[in-house]
């Protein structure tokens, strides 16, 4: 326990016994609850500076989510389809404007099923997959997906 | 001869006392545009010799004949030409009518090549053949000899095809094209002349003018293009400038003391962002558009000068469904407002510059739309981050760079990947050092706050062929200097070849390869000392994190790194990495030690330091590393964070000397949890706003 800590715990403890009577009468009365409340005090001190703050010695201070994404594998396509997997999107009447600075993966759907493993911050609850044929003229498909339950894989189904 | 001298200087005298009667005030000002007297009855255009656009200034000039000739008068503010109605100097004021001016002596024929002087108040005229030449008139009122004619040297000495001329604003020259290129410098005084070489235009060059730095510019009649010409240059060459009116009858005017950028007034003139190696500022000759109602996207902006990577326009216009794929079809969406063509060009061999041939869409004519197309890099087109430039105007066959009178050009940096390659883009971390370790410090983690990006690409086999980095400097809290590196963890550096290694700071190439020699694992060295590229205001002690301290300089870089051997994603490092700061040698760091330089390392919590790291240092003051248990303290509190807000939102340091729980409260609660809670402890809803540092 640094000094720091032991110092604003004095002095907490010192206003908690100062300021809990209403009077000498009343503090004579209920000196040894004075000892009870004082450990219900303690307990709401919030920390206020670093100092007082200790960690396990193996966290390393960031926060995240593994999402395990699976992309199916296209039966003989006739075309290339695309896909970019991105977290910031906003949607007016159906119409979803993408920011792809937030894309977590830009990839072509194969004849093979692929896997892949993102790592989002744990700001990043909702993403998109916008699915693009690669023709004139494309218009895209859109899948979603969202951190309910900590589900954490996403296997998109485009074949239907 | 005396009596035909006699009536002459009669009718001089008449003429003069008719012009008296009608006499306009001048121009208000010495103005950035140039004038252009064009049609066989004059009319005067306004032209913006920064995009070439035009407007008519006058259709009535007060005459039913041309006027050529003409020179703008930085003494008066008049314009001043000849009068072919007259067969006379004519003087233009504010309401843009003609006066006639009797001149003594008069040659008595009518003159298309003219301007005004600088250094003396007096109009210049010239025409060929052994009966002209070089002539000058004073039109100082209080000299002798006022509008006296006087003849300089005669036309078949000083014999040049020429259709205008124009005075050099500091050395009292008069310089011309002919229709040949040939570029002469004419000494106003004796009539000499010296030829400068060809500038390899040919061509009616009606218009000529020049700017207050000196720079040349000619307006050739059958196109409107617009050249510049460097008349100090050992080969001078007239570069494309600005794609301008043309006329079959052109003369041009400019006060030449007046620079061609006018501050004054609001901009408008849109300019691109790359950086200038691609041609973005005026000074590179940019591509830039005059304001208009054809542009991409939904707006436009405007700027008295451009704007730089990494500052940046706000662009809209495009969107890169895919990225580019070398050798296969991309899907690209432009939205043009207006009509116009639209043309594309590509970096593909990623040298700074976009060469004529390095297209991906030309003249492709829009009209009120958005359309997705299907578009083509070449197969030979270097994967990782390029830049493309897009132009809308209404003039087809536009080039790269260079002014337009309309439309817009947006810049953007973007990915061209190989086919089959997948592109996984880590989530942006904000690495937040407290710089005095082995001290704890005030632990206000703004010390170096770096915003780090960065992306592998995937071959299909699942193998990471190449990564790439880019990132800012977002803060500089610290009198310490430090450099700035990332370590990946496992990964050879003998995998790399130094020369493939793409470096830029600022959106410029860098000379020197950022991976660090003798390390034991692949080390990318970003600086060597931060504070080196950013300036600190003048009342700042810091960068970026005290209040009322903006700073407009920026510290910005980019790195790609492909791998000579693809290196199997299992096996491959993590995001964030592991980056560092370092200490600067012979520098002063803290008392724990002397000048500790290079081998003084401050890592994110349990991360390896690198092989030149002292390990002796570990233990010293408030460090307990231990093990693989390294930089932190008792409390098992790091040095450093990697905070990870996401996309949507930038994450804020704490300002100077505050201490990082009363910026973030939450933060306690996501340490004594392990993380558990409180998980977004770092976004700005859960800060203390009065706490940190706002942008």
């Amino acid at each position: 326990m640094n000094v720091l800590y032991q110092n604003t715990l004095s002095v907490i403890v010192i206003l908690a016994l100062v300021s809990c009577g209403g009077g000498e009468e009343d503090t004579k009365k209920n000196a040894s609850n004075v000892i009870d409340v004082t450990p219900a005090v303690v307990l709401e001190i919030p920390i206020e500076t670093t100092d007082e703050l200790v960690s396990n010695t193996t966290f390393e201070f960031t926060s995240g989510f593994d999402l395990t994404l699976i992309l199916p594998a296209l039966d003989s396509p006739a075309v290339l389809h695309f896909v970019n997997i991105c977290s910031d999107y906003t949607e007016v009447e159906k119409v979803y404007t993408i920011n792809y600075d937030s894309c977590r993966l830009r990839t072509s759907f194969t004849t093979l099923k692929q896997s892949f493993i993102l790592s989002l911050s744990a700001a990043e609850t909702e993403l998109i997959a916008q699915v693009w044929p690669i023709e004139n003229n494309a218009i895209p498909i859109n899948v979603f997906w969202s951190r309910i339950d900590n589900r954490d894989v996403w296997e998109i189904d485009i074949n239907n | 001869m005396f009596k035909f001298r006699y009536y002459n200087h009669i009718f001089f005298f008449i003429f003069w006392l008719f012009c008296q009667a009608s006499n306009a005030s001048p121009f208000e000002s010495c103005p950035s545009k140039a004038f252009l007297m064009q049609q066989a009855v004059a009319q005067l255009y306004g032209v913006n010799l920064v995009t070439g656009e035009y407007s008519l200034l006058s259709s009535d000039l007060g005459t039913n004949d041309k006027i050529n000739a003409v020179g703008f008068n930085f003494h008066d503010n008049y314009i001043y030409g000849w009068g072919y109605e007259w067969g006379s100097i004519v003087r233009i004021g504010h309401d843009y009518q003609a006066e006639a001016l009797a001149i003594e002596d008069n040659p008595g024929v009518n003159f298309f090549v003219g301007d005004v002087a600088l250094s003396e108040n007096a109009y210049y005229f010239y025409k060929k053949g052994e009966n002209y030449g070089l002539y000058k008139v004073s039109l100082d009122e209080q000299t002798t000899d006022y509008l006296k004619t006087i003849k300089i040297i005669d036309g078949s000495t000083l014999n040049m095809a020429i259709f205008d001329f124009a005075f050099h604003p500091s050395n009292e020259s008069l310089y011309t094209v002919d229709k040949n290129g040939q570029l002469f410098k004419i000494d106003s005084l004796s009539g000499s002349k010296s030829t400068l070489g060809n500038v390899g235009q040919t061509g009616t060059f009606g218009a000529v003018y020049f700017d207050v730095d000196g720079r040349f510019y000619i307006s050739r009649n059958n196109d409107g293009y617009v050249f510049i010409i460097d008349v100090e240059a050992t080969n001078p060459t007239a570069e494309f400038f600005a794609y301008g009116p043309s006329a079959s009858q052109n003369d041009g005017a400019r006060c030449a003391v007046a620079p061609v950028i006018d501050e004054s007034v609001p901009a408008t003139t849109d300019y691109g962002d790359a950086p200038d190696s691609f041609g973005t500022t005026l000074f590179s000759n940019g591509a830039r558009h005059a304001s208009s109602d054809n542009y991409l996207g939904n707006s436009i902006s405007f700027e008295h000068t451009a704007k730089v990577y990494p500052s940046v326009d706000q662009d809209d216009g495009l969107v890169f469904l895919t990225p580019l794929i070398a050798g296969i079809d991309s899907l690209l969406q432009v939205q043009a407002t207006g009509s116009g063509y639209l043309n594309v060009w590509g970096d593909w061999n990623r040298n700074g510059i976009f060469e004529s041939n390095e297209k991906l869409i030309s003249d492709r004519y829009m009209s009120d739309a958005t359309e997705v197309f299907l578009v083509e890099s070449p197969f030979d087109a270097l994967s990782g981050f390029t830049w493309i430039r897009a132009r809308l105007s209404s003039i087809p066959g536009i080039v790269s760079y260079g002014g337009v009178s309309d439309g817009e050009v947006e810049d953007y940096r973007i990915l061209v990947t190989n086919p089959g390659n997948s592109q996984i883009q880590d989530t942006p971390f904000y690495i937040a050092f407290e710089d005095r370790w082995p001290e704890k410090g005030d632990y206000d983690m703004n010390d170096v706050v770096i915003e780090q990006n960065s992306s592998i690409l995937l071959t299909e086999n699942f193998e990471v062929k190449q990564i790439e980095f880019s990132g800012e400097l977002k803060a500089l809290g610290a009198s310490y200097h430090s450099g700035f590196a990332i370590q990946l963890d496992n990964v050879l550096p003998t995998n790399v070849d130094p020369a493939l290694v793409r470096f830029e700071i600022n959106g410029v190439l860098q000379n020197i390869s950022p991976i660090e020699g003798e390390t034991e694992f692949l080390v990318i060295k970003i600086t060597n000392d931060l504070e080196s590229h950013i300036t600190l205001t003048q009342s700042c002690e810091y960068y970026k994190t005290e209040n009322n301290c903006t700073n407009s300089s920026f510290m910005n870089f980019s790195i790609t790194v492909p791998f000579i051997v693809p290196i199997a994603i299992d096996t491959f490092p993590e995001a964030p990495y592991n980056p560092f700061i370092f200490g600067q040698p012979d520098m002063y760091h803290g008392d724990s030690f002397f000048h500790p330089g290079r081998s003084l390392e401050i890592h994110l919590k349990n991360k390896m330091p690198t092989s030149k790291a002292d390990l002796t240092m570990f233990g010293i003051a408030d460090d307990r590393s231990n093990g693989n248990a390294t930089y932190q303290t008792s409390n098992g509190l790091p040095w450093a964070l990697a905070i990870n807000p996401g996309s949507s939102e930038e994450w804020k340091h704490p300002k100077e000397r505050v201490d990082f729980l009363q910026a973030y409260p939450q933060f306690s609660e996501f340490v004594e949890s392990n993380g558990n809670q409180s998980s977004t402890w770092f976004s700005q809803i859960n800060s203390v706003s009065n706490k940190t540092y706002n942008f």
